[in-house]
């Protein structure tokens, strides 16, 4: 009994000792009257005082250690803050990131700790400004508007998303994802049922990722499934593409690369595989899957991402110029690659729809049916003979850092590259 | 001698070896940039008052270069001499070619993108057949995105199907093949330099790859280029090593030590003589004469390389 409280007492004194040491730096280092510090700040900062009452309150500032973060005197950053905004909560807390982090919260890595956490006192756990999801979604608006419209919902996203996500980074998984799937999943989910068994044809899919089938977030169709689904999957057909369950690597395919998807979508592919210019992913390794998802996906078409962000996976260089571009094309902004461009196979150049790049910018920009600087095959290029005045001998499609993307800065320059005789 | 005039001497010794090694630096650096490419002359047309089409390949020797005029279905062959181009020698319809290859009897090797096999043309232009790789048991499908022949007549295959560089024997026997890496973005086109080391350009992270003659896997010898080029997808090698990436999308050669690391930007997007507006193909013959299929300005380019 008497040596039962002992751990206590040495605990407590142990941090009495530490909050007056500290204490004794501050006041140390700004030659702080003894009480002063906290309590000189809170003199004026009446708005603290109030803050003070909330429920968690950050450590430096329950031991009134002010300029622990601030400077009282002068400083080069807003709020007297003794380092800049998005670098000063890394003093003390530069442990919050996993070192070499697969992924990392946006706001965490540009130091913008204030939009989750209040640096004083909050009503939240770890000083956070709302609790559970309700902070994510303030935010993620999006999926916020996907989640409550969805019939078929995943309880825990209404709870709180720190269950499946690490705010800060994640150290193996994408998505700050505090485990992968399907680890992650059968931490609620058991696979022995044999339910869960004969719903997914007596494939192993507890060693597969469930994502590739399954919305998290939750869906408009049963089962939380995303609400585009590829017929085979839909039908359970999974024999359709893949081996026996059975089999020694039951999650491998019949056929391989596009080859797996010839046999339902044969005229398509054939068609395709008879033009001049094919885009050659879809003939390599992985084929259709490079740009589709084979299973379901919440893009129509069964797409991976939406049209823009699957071909800015390959054609980074080509979307980052429509993103610097002062003029924006609308279809790329809008994601509508596929306005111009055939992506799977075309007869003509840059996979276009029509062998015309004019006939192609007609189908938008009517007004060039009728006033138009010379364009079409019969005018040829000044400055090569082999080529004729078509829209793009002005415009560059995807961009340029000039208005209406030209080549030039200004429209007098673009002209006297061919009307050299006007130029001064 | 005293001690004084050794001291002089190993003083004197240092310095002229530090002058040495700071001249023998400076000329390396000054070699690479003085390597400069000279603009001949441009390729329009046939010589029959045809033009060129959208030319995606070409391939060279010291006295003859063939077009794959891809727009116009045909290649074409022309002789030069003292670096001035004859009228076409022949040209033979082919269905839609895109990467041309000539071996050492003059045979001529042509990829043809819609049915992404390879035709071999003998060299009066005649057909011989097409390439069908004997013995190989790794490439069942085979979809050549490119290929090359090297002086011994040997073919290496960038078959993006099977994931692999297949190396051929000059009568289409299977030789080795090298698996592509685990991660890579999409491989276009592939070189081999004089010691038989292959090098592999990765369009999507703007990267090399390169493996040793003797080596069963490729290692990334330049990471992501972006900040130098925008996609390439074609490469060659001069005989000293450097590496020649067309930049498709930015209209420009990007050249590289045979280490990997990035040297010099030549030429730049257009349409006037020296300019490029989406090159493909791009070959450099044995005595540096330089050709690059300018696709999407109809012609052939052909400049020299000044050393």
């Amino acid at each position: 009994m008497k040596f039962r409280y002992t751990p206590i007492i040495f605990l407590s004194a142990a941090l009495v000792v530490l909050i007056a040491l500290s204490l004794v730096s501050a006041q140390d280092k700004f030659k702080l009257r003894e009480g002063a510090a906290g309590k000189l700040c809170l003199g004026c900062h009446e708005g603290l005082q109030e803050k003070m009452k909330k429920k968690f309150i950050h450590t430096p500032l329950t031991e009134g250690d002010c300029v622990g973060c601030h400077n009282p005197h002068t400083s080069n950053y807003n709020m007297l803050l003794a380092a800049s905004d998005d670098t000063i909560c890394y003093t003390c807390h530069d442990s919050v990131v996993p070192e070499n982090a697969k992924s990392v919260h946006l706001v965490v890595a540009e130091g913008k700790c204030n939009a989750c956490h209040d640096p004083h006192a909050a009503d939240y756990k770890k000083n956070l400004l709302r609790g559970g999801s309700e902070l994510c979604y303030e935010c993620h608006q999006s999926l916020v508007t996907q989640i409550n419209e969805n019939k078929y919902g995943h309880p825990p996203v209404k709870e709180d998303c720190a269950g499946c996500h690490d705010p800060h980074g994640s150290t193996n998984n994408d998505n700050l994802l505090n485990n992968g799937s399907p680890a992650i999943c059968l931490k609620c989910h058991s696979a022995d049922k044999s339910t869960f068994k004969s719903l997914h044809r007596n494939y192993p899919v507890e060693k597969a990722d469930c994502t590739s089938c399954h919305n998290p977030h939750g869906s408009n169709t049963a089962a939380m499934l995303y609400d585009n689904v590829h017929e085979p999957v839909a039908k359970r057909n999974c024999e359709r593409c893949h081996v026996e369950p059975t089999s020694s690597k039951p999650f491998d395919l019949k056929a391989s690369g596009y080859e797996t998807c010839l046999a339902c979508h044969y005229e398509m592919i054939t068609e395709v595989m008879n033009q001049s210019n094919i885009h050659w992913p879809l003939v390599d390794q992985k084929g259709c899957i490079n740009c589709h998802s084979p299973h379901a996906s919440s893009v129509k078409k069964l797409m991976r991402q939406p049209i823009l962000e699957v071909c800015a996976k390959c054609h980074a260089d080509t979307v980052a110029r429509q993103e610097r571009s002062a003029t924006k094309h609308p279809p790329i902004a809008e994601g509508e690659c596929g306005a111009c461009h055939s992506p799977h196979s075309s007869d003509y150049q840059f996979i276009l729809k029509d062998e015309s790049v004019v006939e192609i910018c007609a189908e938008c920009h009517e007004w060039q049916t009728h006033t138009t600087h010379p364009i079409g095959e019969e005018f040829a290029d000044p400055r090569n003979k082999n080529v004729t005045m078509q829209c793009m001998s002005c415009h560059r499609t995807h961009g340029t850092e000039y208005k209406h993307f030209i080549y030039y800065s200004t429209i007098n320059e673009l002209c006297v590259q061919c009307h050299v005789s006007l130029r001064r | 001698m005293s001690a004084y005039g050794g001291n002089l001497m190993s003083k004197s010794f240092m310095l002229y070896s530090i002058t040495l090694a700071l001249l023998l630096v400076a000329s390396q650096a000054f070699g690479a940039e003085t390597a400069r490419i000279k603009f001949l002359h441009s390729v329009y047309d046939d010589g029959k008052e045809i033009s060129l089409l959208y030319p995606e390949g070409v391939a060279c020797t010291d006295s003859f270069f063939v077009v794959a005029d891809t727009g116009n279905n045909r290649i074409i062959k022309y002789p030069y001499q003292d670096k001035i181009v004859q009228p076409a020698e022949f040209e033979m319809p082919v269905n839609a070619p895109i990467v041309v290859q000539i071996n050492s009897k003059g045979e001529i090797y042509i990829l043809d993108g819609r049915d992404r096999r390879i035709l071999i043309l003998n060299a009066d232009g005649t057909e011989k057949g097409y390439l069908s790789p004997k013995g190989s048991p790794v490439a069942r499908k085979m979809v050549p995105k490119s290929f090359k022949i090297e002086e011994d007549d040997r073919i290496y295959i960038l078959d993006i199907s099977d994931g692999l560089v297949l190396v051929l024997d000059a009568a289409g026997n299977y030789i080795k093949h090298i698996p592509f890496p685990q991660e890579f973005g999409f491989f276009s086109d592939l070189a081999i330099d004089k010691q038989g080391n292959i090098f592999l350009v990765d369009s999507v992270e703007a990267a090399v790859y390169s493996a040793a003659p003797d080596a069963n896997q490729f290692s990334q010898l330049s990471k992501g280029m972006h900040e130098y080029m925008n996609f390439p997808t074609n490469i060659a090698i001069d005989s000293s090593g450097i590496l020649y990436l067309v930049d498709k999308h930015g209209g420009s050669l990007a050249l590289l030590s045979n280490d990997g690391s990035f040297l010099r930007h030549e030429f730049g997007y257009g349409w006037r003589e020296s300019q490029f507006y989406y090159p493909a193909q791009m070959c450099i013959s044995p005595a540096g004469n330089i050709f690059v299929a300018d696709r999407s300005n109809s012609r052939i380019q052909m400049f020299e390389s000044e050393k």
